[in-house]
């Protein structure tokens, strides 16, 4: 029993949450963030929370932080200046990267720069091959030298990334003993302990991005401690890495890089703990807020997580336009902009986002200078928002500025009523969220109509009814202290710490004894790599290994039983390819047997429990009246077309035992929840909101009949978009070939009864895309198609 | 669901097959789901120029039908399976089309079911209508006039080729006419007209910046012509294979004619233009065997307001292979992979850095059994990437293996011990040289991406004079 803190660091608020297990009791505290010296907003904060709970501080076992640090001194490149050295041939490398473009039709085409210029990349001379064997033993003198031309140029921080030096690490070691005797202070990153893993550009980037943070990461913790000491907490201090798993502070400063996404992730992990209390084992974390809208699939309380993001993107949705860190990260897909800014469009229909209203001068219903119509304008406009109750009233609402605006800009521009462009909007944006969230499902091999949605963040709770109406979920669950998810998730979240090391070998040579000793021995790295504080018999090892078709340029992650590895090495092979067929056929939907297996890498992660923290509100507290007290107010329902009578209730009234059916609004300081029409409401012994959505039929909005207008016209041709994207996505799972999947010559395209070409899929190429129509122009002419329908004309060649 | 692969009537060679699938409801058709892949082979001889017509090409599928009423025709499998090399793969591959294809007919199904539609008619008219007035406005905004470029870019069989491009815009649409284009020649780069279209269209696409794509309703203010029996509009049965030798130009020929027009949206030419890569084919040690293809790429051309990115595949969209997993796969050592400096076309704006890419075969233990076989592509072996408005060309390309200058097209034996060094040009530069901004110039001799030398020669810069301070 005791006292823990969770604190997470957003982009305008601090948000702190305390839990006191031994009265069940929790306190909340929201304070300004402070950008210039983000610890001061947590001692803010934490004085605060001591307030409401007098000597909690010097109680507290815990603090658990999260940080957007080392993702804003890469953004906005105020990180420490950084020298790298290489192999002799290689200083270029972390420039050139992998020479592709993420959008083929841009020829204004940029990337952005890398962080060590080229007079900060130093090589030196040495050799390893991909075996381990040393070509070219170690110049000692051109190390020297090179480390004394990065001093002298004011290198403050140095990477090292040496080529295969995840096979042999010895020179990558030597050079971290010569630095500290010629470059005393100056923090190195040696490659091989940042990530053991092959791929010369990924560990270069992801090493430099650790040697950048590092002086930032140290500077700060120092200050926090400081603060931590004198306001007398004298607990632990945890941070949130961004894989999902809290490691101590001294581990945050050597590998910086491991929190560079340190905060979302926790929301999804408070999500799916509401979640898992309501009964629910697929769950997709939903979160929306001004600038943002992410998601992320959780199975069984575990978050999905990837082995890899992409940093500082010249666009932020082009996937390959940022620079790539291969650290472990929960899979939280950003699926759209949040609040962004609706705007009719060359083709003449409405568009929304993915620019966002930044939060000065904002929305227009803000009442501070903005112009553009957004989300939250047509949010209050469609009666969904309590314009004298947004931040439980701590700001005020214009509602009718936000009307003239969508009015002006949008309804008479392009010949809708003033409901229909307010739907529009709302309606547009989560269309696009559905979509991006459809894919991000389908790439994991499930199905969103098996998931419950579970939302949070500001702006989630108000979107979510719909956007779970349009992906077929059934379920949507609105948890407690929505506001204050990823505090919350801090608090809960396990302690953990992930090894890889490559170890490429063909299945039908692998020897298991062998794997045994690799494996026995990252287990020891990882559980020495856990905090300081964690019981030794608590810990639990999860093993995978990175294995794919020998020749394929895509693998995926095999878990890996120990008993599979005690079966000797016929019974290994089986056993393995059983495991990898399981995970390729949920992702891929076929396998192939006769083909050779090649283990890639090998990974281990050491996991400590997390705090079991327990709140009040699983006391019960059972609804004493038949029905908890509601106002009124008109609100727009997409299902009647109009504008109707809500039923609006403080969720504090909603109780155990109740049971609302929608239309209706439930609101909360921190957001606001839509019920639509036919659907049921109840709260869950945990406290959670749970949303049960009507049949699919009952649930059709008017949108559905309607004619082909601004909104409607916009969002099909989104829909045959994504569809033909979808197509090309199926295409590039199922096919087998280097070519299609990883050169990705292919090209995908949806036509029309009359053999017109409408879309082609967004990546495809060029040479083949052109031979689309007029293929299948030619096909029409050998084979006619003999069915009614209206008849082909001759379409263009 | 129908397949073929004519490359007349589709993308310009064999190993493209196309599938189409029509989408019926309730009986009634209402369009169609269709991709195109490069399968891995296709049978006839394996990746070459050599070919002397194009039944040496391999598989020629005539239009029939894959699937009856869902029911697969084996004959045709049949008849694939038996003409083509690693069979597994390419009918997996082309089952993977017709399952893709299934969820596209899915896609356009669910869509008129939801709406209450019997088809989706009047949204396909109306993609095609406003698509189409699109790409007119962007047309018209282009003053009218004929804008012709004509360029050698390259010597093959002996023969000079000579492309020569004529873009008439007139009001609202525009021609792309090729009229004068070197003959067809005897190795397998030829294109075919729908080729031609495919890369036209693309760098006509790309200058309009459409919002909308490239679809029946945009296309048709557009059109491409090439004469029959030229390079560009090859008679069958002409050899095709490697057409992407001569078809990767068009966008930069399209570029050069239209820079007076539309300054501010052409590209300088590229440095990776055309495709730099190496099919390598050897043995193991253990007998195994090996045949990746490998890529390394040269510098973008310059643009209106910017350099070019340096080793950036165009108009192709190729990677590179890491180091690391070439030499895990392969008994090869890579030496370099570096910026090319002063590779660099200069300008207002420069073309980005090519690159140095350098391998060799390793000997002994670690070594192949046997001299690697590589089949080398690339180019501007003798003709300059060009510059812009102004700006200057980049360097042509070199390639030394084993000591000894090529020009790529052929195959050669490289034995352990043996080095290929590929110099793959930087892009060209775009506007006068001397207009460029000091500060970049500086930056650029300080990056040394710009020696000292050239700076003076080709920027006129001269370093400032420091000034004693009192």
């Amino acid at each position: 029993m005791g006292i823990g803190i969770g604190c997470d660091i957003g982009g305008t608020f601090t948000d702190l949450l305390m839990i006191d297990e031994a009265s069940g009791k929790v306190f909340v505290d929201k304070v300004l963030t402070t950008p210039a010296d983000p610890s001061l907003a947590i001692e803010t904060g934490l004085l605060g929370l001591e307030r409401q709970s007098p000597g909690a501080l010097a109680q507290a076992l815990t603090l658990v932080h999260g940080t957007t640090l080392v993702i804003n001194a890469v953004i906005e490149r105020k990180g420490a200046r950084t020298g790298l050295l290489t192999t002799c041939g290689f200083r270029d490398v972390l420039e050139i990267g992998r020479e592709k473009r993420y959008d083929g039709n841009d020829l204004q085409i940029t990337f952005p720069d890398p962080l060590v210029p080229r007079p900060l990349r130093l090589e030196v001379e040495e050799r390893v091959h991909t075996s381990g064997e040393v070509l070219v033993p170690l110049d000692e003198a051109s190390v020297e030298k090179a480390l004394r031309l990065l001093l002298e140029r004011g290198a403050q921080s140095i990477a090292v990334c040496l080529l295969n030096s995840f096979a042999n690490a010895a020179h990558e070691k030597r050079i971290g003993e010569i630095a500290a005797r010629v470059a005393p202070g100056i923090p190195v990153t040696l490659s091989h302990e940042v990530l053991r893993e092959l791929k010369e550009y990924e560990r270069s980037t992801t090493s430099v991005v650790n040697a950048y943070a590092k002086p930032v990461v140290e500077k700060y913790l120092q200050k926090l401690d400081q603060r931590l000491a004198q306001i007398g907490f004298k607990g632990e201090l945890l941070l949130m890495q961004s894989s999902g798993g809290l490691n101590s502070s001294e581990m945050a400063r050597r590998f910086p890089v491991q929190i560079i996404e340190s905060g979302p992730a926790a929301g999804a992990i408070g999500a799916a703990h509401y979640a898992r209390l309501a009964g629910h084992d697929k769950v997709l974390a939903f979160d929306m807020g001004g600038t943002t809208a992410k998601m992320c699939l959780v199975v069984e309380g575990k978050v999905a997580r990837v082995n890899q993001l992409e940093v500082d993107r010249v666009h932020r949705f082009k996937r390959g336009s940022g620079i790539p860190v291969r650290i472990p990260v929960v899979d939280l897909t950003e699926i759209g902009a949040g609040g962004g800014i609706a705007k009719g469009s060359a083709k003449g229909t409405m568009e929304v986002g993915p620019e966002s209203a930044s939060a000065d001068p904002g929305p227009v219903c803000y009442g501070q200078g903005g112009t553009e119509p957004t989300v939250s304008d047509a949010d209050v406009v469609l009666g969904y928002l309590n314009p004298a109750y947004f931040l439980g009233g701590r700001m005020s609402l214009d509602r009718a500025k936000a009307a003239a605006a969508i009015e002006t800009k949008l309804a008479n521009v392009l010949g809708l009523s003033m409901a229909q462009a307010a739907w529009g909007i709302h309606s547009l944006v989560n269309e696009n969220m559905a979509s991006a969230a459809k894919v991000y499902v389908a790439e994991k091999g499930e199905s969103p109509s098996n998931c419950a949605v579970v939302a949070f963040g500001g702006a989630g709770p108000v979107h979510a009814y719909d956007l779970a109406r349009r992906i077929g979920a059934r379920t949507l669950i609105i948890p407690p202290r929505a506001g204050v998810a990823s505090a919350f998730g801090m608090l809960i979240a396990p302690a953990s710490f992930d090894t890889v090391q490559t170890h490429r070998t063909r299945l039908a040579r692998a020897d298991a004894a062998e794997l045994e000793t690799l494996y026995a021995a990252m287990e020891a790295e990882a559980r020495a790599g856990l905090p300081r504080g964690t019981q030794p018999d608590a810990v639990w090892f999860e093993r995978a290994a990175d294995v794919r078709y020998v020749g394929q340029g895509y693998d995926i992650a095999v878990p890996v039983e120990p008993a599979m590895l005690g079966a000797g090495d016929g019974n290994f092979a089986q056993a393995l390819r059983a495991a990898f067929n399981k995970s390729y056929f949920l992702l891929y939907g076929r396998v192939f047997d006769e083909l050779e297996l090649e283990i890639m890498n090998l990974r281990v992660t050491a996991y400590a429990p997390g705090k079991q923290f327990a709140d009040e509100f699983s006391a019960g507290r059972k609804a004493g009246k038949a029905a908890p007290e509601s106002t009124q107010r008109e609100a727009y329902c997409p299902i009647a077309g109009k504008f109707l009578p809500h039923a609006v209730y403080k969720r504090g009234d909603i109780l155990l035992g109740h049971r609302i059916v929608g239309p209706a609004i439930v609101e909360e300081p921190e957001s606001t929840t839509i019920v639509g029409a036919g659907a049921s409401l109840t709260v869950d012994a945990s406290g959670s909101l749970v949303v049960q959505l009507p049949e699919e039929a009952a649930a059709r909005s008017r949108e559905a009949a309607g004619e082909l207008d601004a909104v409607s016209l916009e969002m099909l041709w989104r829909r045959l978009t994504s569809s033909v994207d979808e197509l090309a996505a199926a295409l590039v799972r199922t096919s087998f070939s280097t070519v299609v999947r990883d050169v990705a010559d292919y090209a995908c395209g949806v036509f029309d009864a009359e053999g017109r070409l409408l879309l082609r899929s967004t990546d495809s190429t060029p040479g083949i895309a052109g031979g689309l129509a007029p293929m299948l122009q030619h096909m029409l002419e050998v084979v006619p198609p003999h069915t009614p329908g209206r008849r082909r004309r001759a379409g263009r060649q | 669901m129908l397949v073929g692969n004519d490359p007349w009537k589709g993308s310009g060679h064999h190993n493209d097959i196309f599938t189409a699938t029509p989408a019926f409801l309730n009986g009634r058709l209402i369009g169609f789901a269709a991709c195109s892949a490069h399968h891995v082979d296709i049978g006839g001889r394996r990746a070459t120029t050599l070919s002397r017509d194009n039944y040496e090409e391999g598989l020629r599928i005539p239009v029939c039908k894959l699937y009856r009423a869902g029911q697969a025709n084996e004959d045709v499998f049949g008849f694939i399976a038996s003409n083509v090399r690693l069979a597994e793969t390419v009918l997996g591959d082309l089952r993977a089309q017709c399952s893709a294809n299934h969820v596209g007919c899915d896609r356009l199904r669910e869509l008129c079911t939801e709406r209450g539609w019997p088809d989706f008619q009047p949204l396909a008219d109306e993609i095609v209508r406003r698509s189409e007035e699109i790409a007119r406005a962007e047309i018209q905004r282009i003053p009218d006039g004929a804008y012709t470029h004509e360029a050698p870019i390259d010597i093959i069989d002996g023969e000079r080729i000579v492309l020569k491009v004529r873009v008439t815009v007139a009001g609202d649409s525009l021609t792309v006419d090729f009229t004068g284009s070197s003959q067809q020649v005897r190795p397998a780069v030829n294109c075919t007209l729908r080729y031609t279209s495919a890369y036209a269209n693309f760098a006509v696409g790309a200058l309009l910046q459409l919002p909308v794509q490239l679809n029946e309703g945009s296309l048709r203010p557009i059109r491409i012509i090439a004469e029959e029996g030229s390079v560009l509009n090859a008679k069958f049965p002409a050899p095709v294979f490697a057409r992407t030798s001569i078809g990767n130009f068009l966008p930069e020929m399209i570029f050069s004619a239209m820079a007076k027009a539309v300054p501010d949206r052409v590209v300088a030419g590229s440095g990776s233009t055309p495709l730099w890569a190496q099919y390598i084919f050897g043995k193991r040690r253990d007998g195994t065997q090996f045949a990746p293809l490998n890529s390394a790429n040269g510098g973008l051309g310059a643009r209106a307001h910017q350099d070019g990115v340096s080793c950036l595949t165009f108009p192709v969209n190729i990677g590179n292979t890491p180091a690391e997993i070439l030499e895990s796969e392969l008994p090869v050592l890579v030496k370099c992979r570096a910026l090319w400096p002063d590779s660099a076309g200069a300008g207002r704006f420069r073309g980005g850095l090519g690159q140095h890419f350098e391998m060799e075969v390793l000997r002994g233990e670690l070594g192949p059994d046997g001299p690697l076989l590589i089949g080398f592509r690339g180019g501007r072996f003798h003709f300059p990437v060009p510059g812009l408005l102004g700006g200057l060309d980049g360097p042509n390309g070199k390639l030394i293996i084993n000591g000894k200058e090529e020009v790529g097209g052929g195959d050669v034996s490289v034995p352990p011990g043996g080095v290929m060094a590929c110099h793959i040009p930087g892009g060209a530069g775009l506007g006068d040289p001397l207009q460029r901004s000091r500060s970049m110039v500086e930056r650029d001799i300080e990056y040394e991406y710009v020696s000292r030398a050239e700076a003076a020669r080709l920027y006129g810069y001269t370093a400032p004079v420091l000034q004693e301070v009192e």
